[in-house]
């Protein structure tokens, strides 16, 4: 049986070359896009790179802080200072490691007078143990860098390509924004999209020449922590919650309450996007499913489609299916026929579809249009789309199917004005 | 063979009520030829389509070998058709999209059969027909007294017991009808398959062994 | 013509239906696509409220002491003898990040919340705040009985309404002091030009050798054409004025070209989706129509047959699509006109609404005509013959 309705859908499809060529091209072109999308947000959330540990860790991002004053309301939102970091954060027992890092400031030096510009992130030491940066020169900072003013610099691929081409750059001299660094290493790009990460220079943070920074409660620091595994989040959760009440406010005049969130990339871009401040929901679940109800959606309009085109198409077999109803095909058997019809066809959709989305994220890749950006399809991704495209098949074939198998052989026959 | 009794068969609409068939009753012996014959919207197109089993008599039964016809669910009646009877119709009805070959062997892909065997099967079927040439041709390639003798041979494919034929030589010339009937003639005389053909055409039905006529939906004796 | 079209459209009523709830749903997502982007450019079209050009942030890191409040004003002092600077104020917070700084303000016991910032006495002048009525705050309201506030013109309305906000005195939620609006300016968005308009206050930061409220920025304008080589003389009169703390100083139209390109990318994203998603579409109502002629060479050759013109033809293969087009922008346009009533996406204006559903519109009447043409022209060059030869 498997057979006969495999053969069959070959030699339907081949015969009507403009409906195959309008439903491959549909389903092709829906399931390229939703593969692109797929792997874009799926990069996004978890980019493969130096903050997705291979060993199963979970690294959790304090990006902001909240100060409130609870009797008049008053709210202070901003990036987290030193002090508090170093007085309360760093005592904190469950995390395995904690690192404090800003965000990217734009930065520029100059090669052969032109100018480049340079993303330029500070960090301590802890930082470079936590995230997994692949190395082509050179080595990461190290503690010392934390103590005095130090002037060693991480650059990336890309940076060094730029000054230097293709001399090794580790012990030279980089001047940005008219100081001088001492290049320690070079590693490979960071993807935009891994927004802990990303960078083309990273510099100690004490890289000023004072300590000044480490007297403020609220400065321009970000805190990375890291746990083993899901168990010690949960306990590390517990003591951030339990930290908050214990911080000493150095106004509290002005603010008296402060708290922040420990969260994964993805739990940051939903507060972001969809929670405005500092609620107890981060809007994960929200976010998921607003994607969600769109993927469907997008996938329910060319399901529509050759829904519609198969509809119309029930006209044109009518006789057919009569035919078959004579010659005691039940109900089942066309039911069956058409819906393997279809999945078939959509497999070889989405056959093309696999096939040609590295062809789009390559220039995707090389337009930088997304800094650095190495979107590559991972198995997962993989496993999703071919959920996707049996998923697509099924969805566009019940209904036709369930109404071609409603034709009265009779009227089937008559042509199927039914 | 086929036995009818009292068929009744009633199409209902919103307004109005149209009688097709009225109070038929009808024995079709073993290896009998039979011609139904009748004005055009007389019902004998109805009364065929009730004997294959393709439509359900509003009252009335239908006896195929002796077993009464009371259960038309889908699968029962499927399994039926495809083992006792076959179709030929006035306009071929082939699957443009399958080739002579895979069109004769449509019946058999619902039973359990092995390819080789409906592949066989529908080259014999093919070469009573005379056929056996154009297996590959698609049936857009053919003329219309082949492309009839295609959908005899996939009526018959199945070997069913009961051959049921509307018109079938109603859009071809009268040489090709002939050929047609010289078929037809030849299923009942070397396999005892009984044939029940629907026409208008006198000179067609006087070559059958007995004539059944219709006028409104009831017998004329 | 028209009677019979609705009479074909009816026949086929459950493949239209799906096709409907196609453009009815493509509608619903083109409109929402539109309206943020129109919602976005009238932000953006919607004037700062300040001006950003030539402007550079110096912040301070360190620990505040009161004494340094003096240190601070000699700092901007002898920064605004440099001739390259036009400007030296202070203002305490950040501009293009996502930093805040809130508080609520009681009238009449109506709270309205609104985001405030401290600045000194000439920042109006250094950012080019429009002051629309009243002034801005000076040494006239040193000594007085409170602190002096003014009000961006949102914030003005939503405390006073229709009252004349000037003069008007509003105690501070700890009744520690009176606020007193001094001075409404233009609407003014601290975190840029895609941010919505919001409610917005300056409070006053007096310049005095001893204070315990910290400030953490001096913004600097300079004269245009100035090199960013100035900075290392600003460091060093920074340094000789406030040797306790460091600066990091960064140039406010870089920061806000990058808030930009951030603030963009969930816009452009769904903006790239929405015309993929056109374009699938497109591809299924060309597909469907053109099997609509392939079907209906019959029909159509006997049209001709009996004297339809090929122009009637074109009539009525693009008229069917788009009359059925324009039921499902009537419905789709129903559907959206629910939205702000749902209230999931706050108060959509009715400017924007207009826009949305105009938009979306004309593209899904384009769309749908530029579909039909293929399929038309090929049923225009149907003859009767062919319906013949078609069996």
């Amino acid at each position: 049986m498997f057979w006969n309705y495999l053969k069959m859908a070959y030699k339907v499809l081949l015969r009507r070359k403009f409906f195959t060529f309008i439903s491959l091209f549909g389903i092709g072109f829906t399931l390229l896009t939703m593969l692109v999308f797929f792997t874009l947000a799926d990069h996004v959330v978890d980019p493969p790179g130096p903050s997705s540990r291979a060993d199963g860790q979970i690294i959790l991002n304090m990006p902001y802080i909240w100060l409130e004053h609870m009797e008049n309301n008053d709210v202070y939102h901003g990036e987290l200072g030193y002090y508090f970091i170093e007085h309360y954060l760093y005592e904190m027992k469950t995390p395995s490691g904690i690192s404090a890092y800003t965000g990217t400031r734009d930065s520029a030096c100059f090669v052969n007078d032109r100018k480049v510009r340079v993303q330029l992130r500070q960090t301590d030491a802890a930082y470079w143990r936590l995230l997994e940066f692949d190395f082509l020169e050179g080595g990461p900072l190290t503690e010392s860098d934390d103590e005095g003013d130090s002037r060693a610099l991480i650059i990336s691929q890309y940076l060094k390509r730029k000054v230097f081409g293709n001399e090794p750059a580790v012990g030279k001299e980089l001047v940005l924004d008219g100081r001088a660094y001492r290049i320690r290493g070079v590693v490979k790009n960071v993807p935009f999209y891994d927004d802990i990460s990303y960078a083309d220079a990273w510099q100690p943070i004490d890289n000023l020449e004072s300590a000044n920074y480490r007297n403020q409660m609220l400065g321009r620091f970000k805190v990375l922590f890291m746990v083993e595994n899901a168990n010690q989040a949960a306990a590390f959760q517990e003591e951030l919650a339990h930290l908050w009440s214990k911080v000493q406010i150095p106004d509290p005049e002005q603010f008296n309450f402060v708290i922040g969130h420990a969260e994964t990339p993805l739990e940051s871009m939903a507060r972001d996007l969809l929670r405005d401040g500092n609620t107890d929901d981060n809007g994960k679940s929200t976010l998921v499913m607003i994607v969600v109800a769109l993927g469907v959606l997008f996938m329910f309009l060319p399901a529509i489609n050759l829904i519609n085109i198969n509809v119309s198409r029930i006209m044109e077999r009518a006789v057919e299916i009569g035919v078959r109803k004579a010659f005691g095909a039940s109900s089942t058997h066309l039911v069956g026929q058409l819906i393997f019809e279809n999945i078939f066809l959509t497999l070889v959709g989405g056959l093309l579809a696999l096939l040609a989305t590295p062809l789009v994220l390559e220039p995707i890749n090389q337009s930088g249009l997304i800094p650095h950006a190495d979107l590559t399809m991972n198995p997962r991704v993989f496993l999703g789309g071919l959920l996707l495209i049996f998923l697509f098949g099924a969805l566009s074939g019940i209904y036709p199917a369930w109404k071609m198998s409603r034709l009265h052989p009779v009227s089937a026959l008559k042509g199927g004005d039914s | 063979m086929i036995v009818l009794k009292n068929i009744e068969k009633i199409y209902r609409t919103e307004t109005v009520e149209t009688i097709a068939l009225h109070g038929i009753d009808l024995e079709i012996e073993e290896g009998e030829f039979v011609s139904i014959m009748g004005p055009s919207g007389c019902g004998k197109s109805t009364l065929l389509n009730i004997m294959g089993l393709l439509d359900e008599p509003s009252a009335g039964y239908v006896h195929i070998e002796g077993t009464r016809i009371d259960s038309y669910s889908d699968r029962s009646l499927a399994t039926l058709r495809n083992h006792q009877i076959g179709f030929v119709f006035q306009s071929f009805h082939l699957i443009p999209d399958l080739n002579i070959l895979d069109n004769v062997m449509l019946p058999l892909i619902y039973r359990k059969t092995s390819t080789k065997e409906r592949r066989e099967r529908a080259r014999t079927a093919l070469e009573r027909v005379g056929l056996q040439s154009r297996l590959h041709h698609f049936p857009h390639q053919l003329s219309g007294g082949q492309q009839q003798r295609v959908a005899i041979a996939r009526a018959i494919v199945g070997s069913p017991r009961i051959l049921l034929t509307d018109e079938p030589t109603g859009n071809l010339d009268s040489q090709m009808g002939g050929e047609i009937m010289k078929i037809l003639q030849s299923l009942k005389s070397d396999s005892g398959t009984t044939v029940v053909m629907v026409t208008h055409d006198e000179e067609k039905a006087e070559q059958t062994d007995r004539v059944v006529r219709i006028f409104d939906g009831r017998l004329v004796a | 013509m028209i009677r019979q079209m609705l009479v074909l459209i009816w026949n086929r009523k459950r493949i239209n239906a799906l096709i409907m709830l196609e453009i009815t749903l493509s509608f619903l997502v083109l409109f929402a696509v539109v309206v943020s982007a129109l919602y976005a450019w009238k932000k953006y079209s919607t004037p700062l409220g300040f001006d950003y050009r030539d402007t550079l942030s110096v912040v301070l890191i360190g620990q505040w002491e009161p004494h340094h409040a003096g240190q601070l004003k000699r700092a901007a002092e002898a920064m605004r003898t440099m001739p390259e600077v036009s400007w030296c104020e202070a203002s305490h917070m950040d501009l293009f990040t996502k930093s805040y700084w809130t508080t609520v303000l009681r009238h009449n016991d109506k709270p309205t919340q609104l985001m405030v910032n401290r600045a000194s006495d000439q920042y109006h002048q250094l950012a080019r705040i429009p002051v629309i009525d009243g002034r801005w705050f000076g040494p006239q309201d040193t000594g007085g009985d409170y602190e002096p506030l003014v009000l961006n013109r949102r914030a003005a309305q939503k405390v006073f309404g229709s009252e004349s906000p000037l003069g008007k005195v509003l105690p501070h939620s700890l009744g520690k002091f009176n606020y007193k609006v001094v001075g409404i300016i233009e609407d003014y968005r601290q975190h840029g030009d895609l941010d919505p308009l919001g409610e917005y206050g300056f409070r006053r930061y007096v310049w005095e050798e001893n204070s315990d409220t910290r400030m953490r920025q001096l913004m600097v304008r300079l004269k245009p054409g100035t090199p960013r080589s100035i900075e290392r003389d600003m460091l060093k009169i920074l340094k000789t004025n406030l040797p306790d703390y460091d600066f990091s100083i960064s140039e406010l139209s870089v920061a806000r070209e990058s808030y930009m390109r951030k603030s963009l990318i969930p816009l452009i994203t769904s903006a790239m989706l929405a015309v993929c998603l056109l374009l699938m579409v497109a591809m299924g109502l060309l597909g469907v129509l053109w099997q609509n002629v392939a079907q209906r060479t019959q029909e159509i050759g006997l049209r001709r047959a009996i004297g339809a013109s090929t122009t009637g033809v074109l009539v009525q293969i693009s008229g069917e699509l788009l009359t059925m087009t324009a039921f499902s922008v009537a419905i789709g346009t129903f559907l959206a006109l629910q939205v702000p009533f749902t209230g999931l996406f706050g108060n959509i204006e009715a400017d924007l609404m207009v826009g949305g559903i105009t938009g979306a519109t004309s593209v899904m009447l384009v769309l749908a005509f530029v579909c039909s043409v293929y399929p038309a022209w090929l049923a225009m060059r149907i003859t009767p013959a062919d319906a013949l030869h078609y069996e």
